[in-house]
């Protein structure tokens, strides 16, 4: 019988450091929503890595601007949505600068998405063959019977025992597990180089959640692209990705491997998440404390300072930066050394 | 054994879908809730447990089967005898932002049950709405605020005020936690927790999430598709369950923990439609351990281990243990 442990992949093979070209870099990213009372901040200075090969969940309660991430990574963003700042280097090509033409060449064939609530992202008046088809014509020139058969072999990848009976449903007559499969069919069409599934299982039962996230490892496994993974749930991120990055009110705050963090979360945000997280396993009773007051909109210092059982002064004041505390485990914290040392007590 | 808060017996819900279809959403469920206990009903969608607590509520009418709440058969009540029972069983809602009225501020809010509960006077009122505040980790600030103007967790904590203010013997909690983020479910889980172990109210919790209703359930019945598939104590179902539908739910959580080494269990396929459903054992068609005896009858829910109930023919030829041996069908679950 096969056990969760070498189920989900190892940390030892993970490029760390400049050893290896990343596939997406996002530089000190600003998003803001455009409102008449003024802007809000919704991200504010996002710095990612994304390496060939390699799975890496990016974890944040809702609000934190995870789904914001990576609708502006492919340029999705529309107003009253704008980037304000940053960079988002695909292959060393800054995508922020380049045309809607020029971009549609990178989505679906070197970057592809996964949304959640698959359903309301699929044409309801349009059969699941017809959908899938035009998502196949989108990136290559082929013929009526060339696209259906690949259509064919896509549904038939996803897991769908009878492929052909499929082509003529509309998303109305599938579950919702199923309008996953059909997403995740259509984003690997064009076998892109990096999948960005954000919230792959979220309202699906957790007896088909397992299925949908077994099978998009792997088949981004056997096709050797990384994963980004969006997701609330730390469960998900600890079984099925190689990196974490927290996010918290639009930056991230810490960004480890999955061993290393789930032994040594070291951000006391981190840490507050991983605390709710394990006291579901635990039959004690979570140590959790009040979230507090919310937090404002413009924070000079640290967002999570109202909140922070360990903040000091200069927390308030200024943004502390994200910072190495070992190699490959960066925290963006004044204290993150303290506490990674074990001086202060998160 | 404690005296019976709550009492369902063989339960039945059709919807009729015209053209001689039904939905069977609950077909002869039965368990009971002593006073002061919490048991959880546990089950993905499709599996009827909503449509339960909505019959217990009398929000829907049963097909057939009997309710009987602290003694009495509520099934046999018109609404309007029914309606003095409502103050004595309340109802915690999944979205917390949507069961609370936008244009009331939340003292108000809290005042209406009390107000049609009409045992006191308007002072008498008001210090119960500051204390039902309080009894939720909220203070007096939030009497004007408007429901917009809290968190989730905040707005929850409020549903929760509601339900317990006229001091019900049952609350019904369905999905209180699934729609709030890890953090504040936690917190949440903790006060219902430390509410029922204060002022002793039955809850019946009502949730897809096993590891919610942990904390604060003392047992569980887990449905799939419209019956009971397995009944015990909490603790004894998570150490061991012994329905392969409970086994492959409990296997289904992901724990944070990256070198979790328990094995998998997982079912085949897509929970069939209520509509639809399997004959035999409802779960036949997904379960890698069915024997012939599974695809001809539904298995009967015995008492096969002190405590547990078990509606699964492998588990019961096996004293309770539903694993395949040597000569059974096939060994090894699929991945």
């Amino acid at each position: 019988m096969r056990s969760w442990a070498t189920g989900s992949a190892t940390t030892s093979t993970l490029p760390i450091g400049n050893s290896v070209d990343a596939l997406l870099e996002v530089k000190d990213l600003h998003v803001d929503y455009l409102r008449d009372a003024g802007p809000v901040r919704v991200l504010n200075g996002v710095d990612l890595t994304v390496y060939p090969g390699e799975s890496l969940g990016v974890v944040g309660e809702s609000g934190v601007g995870k789904t914001v991430l990576v609708r502006a990574i492919l340029g999705l963003l529309q107003p009253p949505w704008r980037v304000t700042r940053g960079q988002v280097l695909y292959e060393g090509d800054e995508l922020l600068r380049q045309s809607e033409k020029e971009l549609r060449t990178i989505r679906g064939r070197g970057i592809a998405l996964t949304t959640h609530e698959p359903r309301k992202h699929l044409n309801p008046v349009s059969t699941i063959g017809a959908q899938i088809a035009n998502v196949v014509r989108a990136h290559a020139t082929v013929g009526h019977a060339k696209a259906r058969e690949r259509v064919l072999e896509l549904l038939g990848r996803v897991g769908f025992p009878d492929p052909e009976a499929r082509l003529t449903a509309y998303p109305h007559e599938l579950s919702g597990g199923m309008c996953q499969r059909v997403i995740i069919a259509m984003a690997l069409a064009h076998s892109p180089k990096l999948l960005m599934a954000d919230e792959p299982t979220a309202g699906l039962d957790v007896t088909i959640s397992l299925q949908v996230l077994d099978l998009m490892r792997g088949l981004v496994r056997d096709a050797n692209s990384s994963l980004l993974l969006v997701s609330r749930d730390l469960g998900v991120v600890a079984h099925y990705c190689q990196r974490v990055a927290v996010m918290y009110q639009g930056r991230i705050v810490e960004s480890a491997g999955v061993q290393t963090f789930f032994e040594r979360a070291t951000h006391p945000y981190s840490r507050r998440l991983l605390r709710a997280a394990t006291a579901a396993r635990d039959e004690g009773r979570g140590a959790t404390t009040s979230a507090g007051p919310r937090v404002a909109a413009a924070v000079v210092g640290c967002a999570y300072t109202p909140r922070c059982p360990v903040r000091v002064e200069r927390c308030a004041t200024e943004p502390p930066a994200l910072e190495p505390v070992a190699a490959g485990h960066l925290v963006r914290c004044f204290l993150g050394a303290e506490i990674a040392a074990g001086r202060v007590t998160v | 054994m404690g005296e019976r808060a709550l009492e369902v017996d063989r339960l039945v819900k059709f919807f009729p879908l015209g053209r001689r279809r039904t939905v069977k959403a609950v077909n002869g469920v039965s368990f009971h809730i002593d006073r002061g206990e919490a048991l959880a009903l546990v089950g993905e969608s499709g599996s009827g447990k909503t449509t339960v607590g909505r019959c217990i509520l009398r929000l829907i009418e049963p097909t057939e089967g009997r309710i009987t709440f602290l003694g009495d058969d509520v099934t046999a009540m018109t609404q309007e005898q029914f309606r003095p029972w409502r103050r004595r069983i309340q109802l915690v809602f999944q979205e917390p932002y949507d069961s609370l009225n936008p244009r009331m501020r939340i003292g108000r809010i809290l005042d209406e049950p009390l107000m049609l509960a009409d045992r006191s006077t308007p002072g008498g009122r008001r210090a119960r709405v500051l204390e039902l505040l309080d009894m939720v980790g909220l203070g007096a600030a939030f009497l004007t605020l408007y429901p917009h103007q809290l968190s989730g967790g905040e707005q929850q904590r409020v549903g929760i005020a509601r339900a317990i203010a006229t001091n019900p013997d049952l609350v019904v909690l369905d999905e209180p936690t699934s729609a709030l983020d890890v953090s504040v479910r936690a917190e949440i889980l903790d006060l219902l927790t430390d509410l029922q172990q204060r002022l002793g109210f039955a809850y019946l919790f009502i949730s897809h999430d096993l590891t919610a209703v942990r904390r604060v359930c003392q047992r569980v019945a887990i449905m799939y598709l419209g019956k009971i598939v397995e009944t015990g104590p909490t603790d004894e179902i998570f150490a061991r369950p012994l329905h392969p539908y409970s086994r492959a739910l409990l296997s289904s959580v992901l724990y944070p923990d990256p070198v979790d080494q328990r094995s998998r269990f997982l079912l085949a396929g897509e929970i069939p439609s209520p509509i639809d459903v399997p004959a035999g054992c409802h779960l036949h068609p997904r379960c890698p351990w069915a024997i012939d005896d599974c695809a001809r009858d539904y298995p009967p829910l015995e008492e096969l281990l002190p405590g547990r109930r078990v509606a699964c023919f492998l588990a019961r030829r096996q004293n309770g243990i539903a694993e395949p041996r040597a000569d059974a069908r096939s060994g090894v679950p699929h991945e």
